[in-house]
């Protein structure tokens, strides 16, 4: 194997001044090619950590609004049983005032008169969680007893507040008030309600 | 102390010897096994030792300018001499030899530029004290002469040398072992390489002009071939006492400008093997069949020839 051969170059400085040139040019070369590398990692990083951020918020907002969907739905299930309930507890009342209606038709008669005044001054009347169970006409319209139940004793009070307004026209007074704890009707709404049974005459 | 990366080829132009410019193209990559292919080959006339820029625009227009430009210079443009090598680290070479040639008053040394290369015996001569060739430019010199040719377009990477030109063509014809001597002339004298395993160990350069051997008659012409025989058969010696590792058993004589008969001389009255030089040996010159067919323009082209053959893998 023959060994290298030397050559020379009477240009070397030059040439060395051209190597360094090179040298720095392919220094600056390197550094800008890794730094646009480097920043396109970065900036591919960076667009990553925004979708995931993005996606994080998307994920977040469609939770927000399911929660929101299941919350309405919540309120409403909880207006509808709400309504419900009631509805449950003043079924009672209106068969009570049905058969009330029926009953005075078949007794009364031709007397129905006397009768319907009180009744209507009384059926323009409503208070929630009030109902009637017996209403009572006698001394040819003058006298009028109610009874009934309430959800609480105020419902009660205001009842017969306003039910002596409208009784007023007639010249009916409801002018005493028996209120006891009505135990059909805490059976019904549940122990401890404020239920009361009420005796207006 | 070679730089430059490039195993393409070379373009060389060879400006400074004598009254024409000479430049060659080659391409040494070429597939192993085959030779270094010469692309293109040109002489023009040139009015003296500089040229001017339109003959150099001339002449590279005929080269493959794709390939980098080399530049040899005459022997009077520089200076080559024999040192002991000083011993320091490769990167102190330099600065070594300066201060060397400056205790040696060689002149103002900060107006030189300077290059080396070394005289390899490590493997034969471990003992020996180890030499090595310095060549010496001046600096100011070099730097007009490369304005110049900047101003014709040419930006050359490399300028060389003429014996290390010859040394790679002496280089590319060896054999295993050898020692070789590579005579060639050119207008101004008779130049010796001796090489052993590429590698440059001695040179000599013999100055009578071209004209006055062609001027002198048969008698005056022999003395002359004598005389050139005898500096070749001393340098033989010295090879043989310096550097007894490479014998000098075969001398190749290179294509003459004209056929004056010195190889016909050599081969008579040497008692070594004397051939002459055929270039079809280390180059292709299918490309260039003008050079194939003129021993006077291979004469001429000798040297950037063998300056070309720098990056070329030579066959062992």
């Amino acid at each position: 194997m023959r060994p290298p051969v030397t050559h020379i170059n009477l240009l070397q400085r030059t040439a060395a001044a051209h190597t360094v040139s090179w040298a720095l040019a392919i220094s600056l070369a390197l550094t800008v090619i890794g730094t646009v590398v480097h920043g396109r990692q970065l900036r591919s990083q960076a667009q990553e950590a925004i979708r995931q951020r993005d996606d994080v918020a998307q994920q977040l907002k469609q939770l927000q609004s399911r929660l929101a969907i299941q919350s309405g739905e919540q309120a409403k299930s909880a207006a509808a049983l709400a309504l419900r309930k009631e509805a449950d507890v003043l079924q009672p009342q209106a068969q009570v005032a049905q058969a009330l209606i029926d009953v005075v038709r078949n007794a009364e008669g031709g007397r129905t008169d006397e009768f319907a005044r009180p009744l209507a001054a009384m059926t323009g009347l409503n208070e929630p969680g009030l109902w009637l169970t017996a209403l009572t006409v006698s001394a040819g319209g003058k006298r009028l007893e109610l009874q009934g139940e309430a959800s609480n004793g105020a419902s009660v009070l205001r009842f017969a507040r306003r039910a002596n307004e409208s009784l007023q026209p007639l010249t009916l007074r409801l002018d005493s008030l028996e209120l006891q704890p009505a135990a059909a009707a805490a059976a019904a709404s549940g122990a401890g309600t404020g239920a009361v049974s009420f005796h207006l005459h | 102390m070679e730089f430059s990366v490039n195993n393409k080829g070379w373009t060389v132009i060879d400006c400074c010897d004598g009254p024409s410019l000479c430049a060659v193209s080659l391409k040494t990559a070429v597939r192993t096994g085959e030779r270094p292919q010469v692309l293109s080959v040109a002489e023009q006339a040139s009015q003296g030792p500089d040229p001017d820029a339109a003959a150099l625009r001339d002449l590279m227009g005929q080269m493959d300018r794709s390939l980098p430009v080399l530049m040899t210079l005459a022997r009077t443009q520089y200076r080559l001499r024999v040192m002991p090598e000083p011993a320091v680290p490769q990167r102190e070479m330099l600065a070594s030899l300066r201060w060397s040639l400056s205790t040696e008053g060689d002149g103002p040394l900060d107006d030189i530029d300077l290059a080396w290369m070394r005289i390899p015996t490590d493997d034969q001569l471990p003992s020996r004290p180890k030499q090595l060739y310095a060549v010496m430019i001046a600096k100011a010199w070099l730097t007009a002469r490369l304005g110049a040719w900047r101003q014709a377009g040419v930006r050359p990477k490399v300028v060389d040398i003429r014996e290390t030109a010859l040394r790679n063509i002496a280089g590319a014809l060896e054999r295993p072992g050898e020692g070789l001597a590579l005579i060639s002339a050119d207008t101004e004298g008779v130049g010796m390489v001796f090489t052993h395993q590429g590698s440059l160990y001695l040179d000599r350069y013999i100055e009578q002009p071209l004209a006055e051997l062609r001027a002198a008659d048969p008698a005056t012409r022999v003395q002359l071939h004598e005389r050139i025989a005898l500096q070749l058969m001393r340098s033989i010696d010295v090879i043989g006492r310096s550097y007894p590792f490479m014998p000098v058993t075969r001398v190749v004589v290179a294509p003459a400008p004209e056929a004056l008969g010195l190889l016909e001389f050599l081969s008579t009255h040497l008692p070594l093997t004397v051939e002459p030089l055929d270039l079809n040996q280390v180059f292709d010159l299918t490309k260039v069949p003008a050079l194939a067919q003129s021993p006077a323009l291979q004469a001429r082209c000798l040297v950037p020839l063998g300056a070309a053959l720098r990056s070329a893998k030579v066959a062992t």
